[in-house]
């Protein structure tokens, strides 16, 4: 049986202060914004997967621990328990053995799981104690040690693996390393069960060198003087010779001699054909950096037509989320620190709602610090120019993200943002009753400080149309003649553009004002 | 309950099955490699899969109390110390462990049942295991013996095999706790009767290892019943030997094994202590040297009034040998083997 992964913890880990992720068993796409973290979930369930500590320290453990951790330790109470720790634990859900099942994780839960602790080390209590009492600013890296267990407590390593992941890292695809460490890994997979195996290869490998030297080199040694003590052949074969040597092919050709892009597909592909079976969790970065449209569209498909394996794959691009299904997505927002979004966490009438909405929509809205929901095509026409002469730019450059949200579901975006925690400025109209309109309707926001509805008071100025015309009564009437109300309520898009074009100064509705106001805190 | 040489290891082996996930936990190093290598061997060099062996304390501490205390108590390790700290309130962590955070060997499964976790371990059990198989039980003592009247109850088939007399070793004892725990062998057996247990006595009564008139000389000198397997004609001998030179042969043949009372480890690679020999099961000839306390009782045919401790240990030596037993004066060989 596949093993999966039911729940990533990270516990002090890079940006992450007490994260929890609940992966699908299938497909996760993982969206987010450059900050929020996504290359380091990737990472870290490599790395715990992995065993390897030479691996975590070349990462650098300074750069790793949490800051704010560290902070708040030095302005803390600086005494030895107190020093924060690094967790990591991958809860896995497959047919083990009594090694991987105890309560040895961060809920004391008795269940099957591997984790990465990185921790001060105790038998060095005294020095740490003295550094810290030396130097107020001082926290006691070089006393961290890290170990890989199990939940049962039992130690691994990278020749004992629990999980087996492939990491396809196209973000650093050109290196000699990643290709080579790709290829070395999928050997190792491949070869698993069978210790003999790859014995066999070592051995056979040696033995053709020394043919090699024998044979195709004896004419050119024996032009060498024989009383000297010289001869020519190949380098010593170390360990890891044959490991280097090895690569994998398509169709004849190497797949280091292939771009970055053609390799990103293939190393995808090959990882793919054996998921579930000599991989059980595939981790995929960014495929689209080096992929053309087609390509992309092309490793899209068949990372869908997957059927084994847990997949992760971070990503920017909307094309990969949305042919993906929405039910994989996960979230990642930088202002919501505990777990990411997935529409399993919103009420099912909302995740119907956004199975149905055009998919860039919640992409969009999600990785946005600052949004502003507007009702209609009119207000989205003008919105930049009120927003310019207020603030002299554009609201792109204050990353503010304008959305029109037709048919008024704004409520179906304010459920998602109470769980981002990104900050959201609702412009309605008060058809005619704002009481009940705009206040009672988001009764449920009141105390949300990151949520704020806009809206005029004034029952007569029941719609945007309305408030525009009386605010810019000499400007509509020039533009749309005597009827201009009239008109530019049956014409709502079409009077928006030809002010817009007029490219005349507006006054903003005071309402507008406030919210733009008030998302530029 | 078995008498030593009555084919305690093959029952076990032959007791297996594939088809059976099954835990065999046995106390002393020497048995586990001793079962170790009898399992390949009947599974034609290759481990049996769903078959795990593991000593005693490797089951106590990495099967029972790792995986549902390791972070709770933060210890490094178990120590064998002999005498631990008794003042200690038993709600203190320096009960369990010393300064360098190791538990203390016979207070572990005491740890684990005061930390409330014994039905954890069962249900541990009884998830990867059917069948539980302990081996040389009369040497699981003091507050391991308490532990292991909770794990008995647990729904699960179980097979304990044990040899009352051969009870030596001692890393389990804690004071009075399960004192009198060998005292007495009817009360002994109940213990496990009273949990479900069938005492099966008559299976492995008879030993193939020794011969009529050593079972026979067991029996009526130690008052340890045992009876022997092998036929009439198949007999071999105990000789007390006296004449010196007959003394320094058996010292100097190095395929006789010399077993002390105790520090027979001193004297080289062909000397051991007594106890130390159980489970070993490939020695022919054996020369016993009898220490001044038991030279005394040999002498008058009292063995049977020496101390149950020293007693058990004589048992196991005398019931190494495949061929004859030697008995030696300790006192006279050790002169011997210093003048040469």
């Amino acid at each position: 049986m596949a093993v999966t992964i039911s729940k990533i913890k990270l516990i002090n880990y890079r940006r992450f202060r007490n994260y929890c992720f609940l992966p699908n068993q299938g497909i996760n796409i993982v969206v987010g914004d450059n900050e929020a973290g996504k290359s380091s979930i990737l990472e870290a369930v490599d790395l715990v997967a992995s065993g390897s500590i030479k691996r975590f320290e070349s990462l650098g453990l300074d750069r790793l621990m949490n800051i704010d951790a560290v902070n708040e330790y030095n302005h803390g109470n600086r005494n030895f328990d107190n020093l924060p720790k690094i967790l990591i634990e991958l809860y896995l859900q497959g047919d083990f053995d009594f090694t991987m099942n105890g309560n040895n994780n961060s809920e004391q839960r008795i269940c099957d799981g591997i984790r990465l602790v990185c921790e001060a080390n105790s038998d060095y209590q005294r020095e740490i104690i003295s550094a810290l009492y030396d130097n107020p600013d001082y926290f006691p890296y070089e006393y961290y040690s890290v170990r890989f267990s199990t939940f049962a407590d039992e130690g691994y390593s990278g020749y004992k693996k629990k999980l087996k992941t492939v990491l396809i890292d196209s973000t650093n695809m050109s290196t000699e390393y990643t290709t080579n460490d790709f290829v070395k890994r999928m050997y190792i997979q491949y070869t698993e069960n069978s210790a003999s195996e790859k014995a066999t290869h070592k051995s056979k490998y040696r033995q053709m060198r020394l043919s090699y030297c024998t044979e195709a080199l004896s004419s050119l040694n024996n032009r060498v003087p024989p009383e000297s003590n010289y001869a020519f052949g190949l380098k010593p074969v170390s360990d890891n010779s044959f490991e280097k040597d090895i690569m994998i092919y398509e169709n004849d050709i190497a797949i280091d001699n292939k771009g970055t892009g053609k390799q990103v597909f293939i190393k995808t592909d090959f990882a793919l054909e054996h998921a579930g079976d000599n991989v059980d969790v595939i981790l995929i970065e960014e495929p689209e950096n080096h992929l053309s449209q087609v390509n992309l569209r092309k490793l899209v498909n068949r990372v869908a037509a997957n059927q084994n394996g847990q997949l992760f794959i971070t990503t920017h691009s909307s094309l990969i989320s949305t042919r993906l299904e929405l039910q994989n997505l996960m979230i990642m927002h930088h202002q919501n620190t505990n777990n990411p979004i997935s529409l399993n966490n919103v009420t099912h009438d909302t995740a119907k709602y956004f199975m149905k909405a055009p998919p860039a929509n919640i992409i969009e809205f999600s990785l946005s610090d600052k949004a502003i929901l507007l009702e209609g095509p009119s207000e989205y026409i003008l919105f930049e120019k009120f927003y310019a002469s207020l603030a002299g730019h554009s609201p792109e450059d204050d990353n503010i993200h304008i959305m029109d949200i037709r048919g008024l579901s704004f409520k179906r975006f304010l459920e998602i943002s109470v769980l981002l925690g990104n900050r959201v400025a609702v412009i309605t109209d008060n058809d005619k009753d704002y009481q009940k309109n705009c206040i009672e309707k988001y009764r449920d926001y009141l105390g949300n400080n990151q949520i704020k509805v806009f809206y005029t008071r004034n029952n007569d100025h029941h719609t945007y149309e309305i408030v525009l015309y009386n605010e810019n009564q000499e400007l509509c009437d020039r533009l749309f003649g005597n009827d201009a109300k009239d008109y530019m309520l049956s014409n709502k898009t079409e009077a928006s553009y030809r002010i817009l074009t007029s490219e005349e100064p507006i006054n903003v509705p005071d309402y507008i004002k406030e919210a733009i106001e008030w998302i530029r805190g | 309950m078995a008498v030593a040489g009555s084919g305690k290891t093959t029952y076990i082996v032959n007791s297996l099955s594939e088809d059976k996930r099954t835990l065999i936990v046995t106390y002393t190093n020497a048995n586990y490699r001793n079962l170790r290598r009898k399992i390949s061997v009947r599974f034609h060099d290759e481990w049996p899969k769903n078959t795990v062996l593991m000593t005693y304390f490797h089951f106590l501490y990495s099967f029972c109390f790792k995986p549902f205390l390791s972070d709770i108590v933060n210890a490094k390790g178990i120590v064998f110390d002999r005498d631990p700290n008794h003042y200690h309130n038993y709600r203190v962590p320096e009960f369990y462990m010393n300064h360098e955070r190791f538990l203390y060997s016979n207070r572990l499964a005491y740890l684990i049942e005061v930390q409330q976790k014994t039905e954890d371990v069962k249900n541990r059990l009884k998830k990867y295991f059917d069948y539980f198989i302990i081996d040389e039980v009369q040497d699981i003592s003091g507050r391991d013996f308490n532990f292991l009247k909770l794990l008995m109850p647990t729904a699960m088939d179980m097979l304990f095999v044990g040899d009352f007399f051969q009870h030596t070793f001692d890393t389990s004892r804690d004071g009075s706790v399960n004192r009198n725990l060998f005292q007495d062998k009817t009360r002994y057996e109940s213990y496990f009767a009273g949990n479900g247990f069938i005492i099966d006595e008559t299976r492995l009564s008879d030993s193939w290892r020794c011969s009529k008139s050593i079972c026979e000389y067991v029996s009526s000198n130690l008052g340890i019943r045992i009876s022997s397997n092998r036929s009439p004609d198949d007999n071999t001998q105990i000789y007390f030997i006296e004449d010196v030179e007959e003394i320094k042969r058996i010292l100097y043949d190095s395929s006789i094994i010399k077993l002390h009372y105790k520090n027979g480890a001193k004297f080289g690679l062909s000397h051991k202590n007594w106890g130390e020999t159980k489970g070993e099961d490939n020695y022919s000839d054996i020369c016993v040297l009898l220490n001044p306390t038991t030279m005394q009782k040999y002498r008058f045919g009292r063995l049977n009034e020496l101390s149950a401790s020293t007693k058990n240990k004589l048992y196991v030596a005398l019931t190494r040998a495949h061929g004859n037993v030697f008995l030696i004066e300790e006192k006279v060989a050790e002169q011997l083997i210093d003048s040469i």
